[in-house]
Order: structure tokens, then sequence, then C-alpha cells
């Protein structure tokens, strides 16, 4: 074992990885309280300033994709960010045998993300890019025709249930997995070998 | 993607797995991008679906239940304003030779006109088939005489911010209600009570809440929501289809 390299880890996140996560995380749940508050019969009549609710709502809505696309399409091709990103977003082999027989088969082969994380991902990006534009129809109002206002609020509404659930569920992961909220948090490196990625020297 | 030459192993790895597999970022984006299309185009007729075999099934009550139905509640104040009922007075002013001004149980003994009607939102939700009961617009106008220069109608909510109109001539061709019960039920505050407009064929911000003035006038006053760009002549109909 003596003559081996020490392996030396990264953390499971980056700083920059770190920082995109947040961002979204507070747009989004921003998002979800402002657009609670507009959307549900209980509690608009108790919101105190509404054009303000309003607002800060389309601002969050403008925000929360803006820098995960950037890192996405402008992330020098061969930066470790650029890698960790096609990490998370590519879908492969063990991805499938894990979703036959979910958590049994997390180790070594899963990386740092199983495929339940992978499509927890994917989720949320797909739904953040129907959210926005949907929600961008509905504020638009009167140049976009009546039925596209509708059809837009009707997705607009049913993915902010979905949306709900899977955060919820993304929540209730993070409680099960306490480790996971220092890593993502203050990029404590995992105690899971698995989640390190190896630099050999 | 190319694959990079002096990086850490365990990154290289990666993207040279990624090269094998399939990209699940670039899946994901069209599928939002397409989910988000096919809304604009389907959702409405698919929402309209579900709504009425709801119905149809004898389910009713499930489709209160399901998202967007039912009112959504707006004001462009901090809240409702408190309205006092004893002391509630519908004014009619303006260009008329009688000024008239009602309180709520005067305008509840006066001829009352039913119409159902759905209620729609110019952002995309709709209540279909309200049922409105209140006094004829056209017809308190009538009892106030209008004089010569008369043409349109301005209307003035509670709030003191809100404000609509309409042409005479619309008021008397669209059935333009003084609505005072929606529903068999008297108007809740939530909904504009104890007195609001209702105005058929036109968007919901023609329907002003909280009614408590009708001036008429020779011209319109640009309204709310007109001063921040919408059409004044809010017909439904101009606007529907893609």
């Amino acid at each position: 074992m003596s003559d081996q390299p020490t392996p030396s880890f990264t953390p499971r996140f980056i700083m920059s990885e770190r920082l995109i996560h947040w961002s979204v995380a507070v747009c989004f749940v921003t998002l979800l309280l402002t657009g609670s508050l507009l959307y549900f019969p209980a509690l608009a009549p108790v919101v105190g300033d509404r054009a303000l609710i309003v607002e800060v709502h389309i601002y969050a809505g403008f925000l929360v994709l803006l820098p995960l696309l950037l890192a996405m399409v402008y992330s020098p091709s061969h930066s470790e960010l650029r890698l960790r990103l096609l990490e998370l977003g590519t879908w492969g082999e063990s991805d499938r045998d894990w979703l036959k027989r979910p958590m049994k088969l997390d180790g070594p082969t899963t990386g740092r993300f199983n495929a339940g994380q992978k499509l927890n991902g994917a989720f949320f990006l797909s739904s953040l890019i129907a959210m926005c534009l949907t929600g961008l129809v509905m504020g638009l109002y009167i140049p976009s025709p009546l039925s596209a206002r509708q059809g837009a609020t009707f997705l607009h509404d049913i993915g902010f249930y979905l949306m709900t659930i899977v955060f919820l569920g993304h929540v209730i992961m993070v409680i099960r997995h306490r480790g996971s909220f220092s890593e993502m948090a203050f990029g404590k490196e995992s105690p899971k070998l698995e989640h390190r990625v190896v630099k050999r020297q | 993607m190319g694959v990079g030459g002096d990086f850490p192993k365990g990154l290289t790895e990666i993207a040279s797995q990624s090269a094998a597999g399939s990209n699940l970022a670039r899946r994901s984006v069209l599928i939002g991008l397409g989910v988000a299309v096919s809304s604009l185009f389907i959702g409405a007729p698919v929402e309209n679906l579900v709504r009425n075999s709801a119905s149809a099934l004898g389910a009713g009550s499930l489709t209160s239940f399901l998202p967007g139905g039912g009112f959504r509640y707006y004001t462009v104040t901090g809240g409702y304003p408190l309205i006092d009922m004893a002391s509630y007075r519908l004014k009619v002013s303006g260009l008329v030779d009688t000024v008239n001004s009602y309180g709520f149980d005067e305008l509840s003994r006066l001829n009352q006109v039913e119409l159902i009607d759905d209620f729609q939102c110019v952002t995309g939700w709709v209540v279909k088939g309200v049922r409105w009961k209140g006094v004829a617009l056209a017809d308190l106008i009538e009892m106030a005489h209008p004089s010569k220069g008369a043409k349109a109608v301005n209307f003035y909510s509670a709030d003191n911010v809100y404000s609509e109109s309409l042409s005479l001539a619309q008021v008397k061709k669209l059935g333009v209600l003084v609505a005072i019960s929606m529903d068999n039920k008297l108007l809740s505050q939530a909904h504009g009570g104890p007195v609001r407009l209702f105005v058929p064929k036109m968007f919901g911000y023609k329907s002003i809440k909280w009614l408590n003035e009708i001036r008429v006038s020779s011209s319109q006053v640009v309204g709310y929501w007109e001063q921040n760009g919408y059409p004044q002549d809010a017909y439904i109909a101009n606007y529907q289809g893609l």
C-alpha cells in the first residue's frame, strides 16, 4: 500500500457548483413563497403589497436559471466545473441499472450522483424552464392569445404542485442524509468514497 | 464536448463516460421547452376536457381541487377596502339631471336582473357559468336622466385607486350589471362586495369591484389597468385563439 500514490480528494461540490445550487435554491424558494401568496385564495387577501410581491416573483423568475444556464453555455469546455456539470447531466448504463434496483447499487460505479439524484436535477431543469416560459406568457397578457394564456396558466399551476412535491422530497433526502447538507453548504468533503472525485497526481 | 488531456484522472474518466452516455441535461432543456410550448397550444383544451369530464362523471366538486379552479383574488391596493353596509351609498352622478344615491337595501329593492356568464380573466383563468344578479346599469343611468353630452360612464372603486369606464353604447348593448349577488349568495368582500360591476363579453378587469360611484361623462377615463397598457375595449372575443 505504501508505494501507492496517496490519492487526494476534491470536495464533492466545488465553490462554483455550490454558488449555482444556492442561487437556484434562493430564487426557487422565493418563487414558491411569493407564488403561494399570490395564488392561494386564502393567502391572497392577507398580502400587504401585492404589486411588490408580483415584482419579486417576476425578478426571481428571471434570475432562477441564469447562473446555471450561463455555466452550462459559457464554462470553458475543459474546466472542472464543466466536467462536473457533465457528470450530473449524463445518463449512462449504470443509471439504468440503478433504476432497476434503486438504492442498492450506490457505490463506486455511481460516482457523485446516483440515477435518482440525476433525475432530480433533470426534473428541476426541465420544469424551471417550463415555468419561466409559461410565466413569461402569463406576464405578457395582452400580446399573447387567450387560449395560450389559459394553457400557460394551467401548466404553471400543475408545475407548481409537482415542483413543491419534488422539492419536499429533496429536502427529506437531505435530512435523511445529514452529511450531504454540509457538503453543499460548506463544501465539506464527503465521508463516502464514491462521492469523491479522485485526483491522482 | 471534447475530453481534456492533462486533467485530474477522475474527472477525465467522467468526461469519457459522458461522451458514451446520453446527454440528460440537453434532454431536460428540450423537454422543458417542449412542454411549455405545447401547453400554449393544447393546455387550454386539455384543461377544459379534464374539467368537463370531471363534472360529467358527477365529480363536479373534484374540479375545485384541480389546479386553477375558481376565482383568483386580485386587489391593486394593500387589501380590501372596509365598507360599512349600513352607511354604504352608490352614487350616480356626472352629466345627469338627477344625481341619485342608493343604499344597499334600496338597490336590492330595484328590479333585479339575473344572468349566467363566464368570468374570464385577462391572465387566462376562467370561471364558467357564474350566476350574477343585480340591477341593470342601463336602468340606473336611465333613472338619473343623462344630459345631452353624455357619451361615457366612468366607475370608481371604494379602494380609491381603481377606476374603469365604458361607452354609453356599450352599457346598453352588453347588458352590464351592477351586481349584488353571485351564485345565489351576496357578494363577499373578496369578490368586490357589497356591490361590483359585471361586464359580459369583456375581460374581468372591466368588472370593477367595490363599486361606489358611477359618473356619467362626455369621455371615458383611462382605467387602472388601461394605464398599464390594457385595451379599453376589452372584448374577450378579440383576443381568442392562436
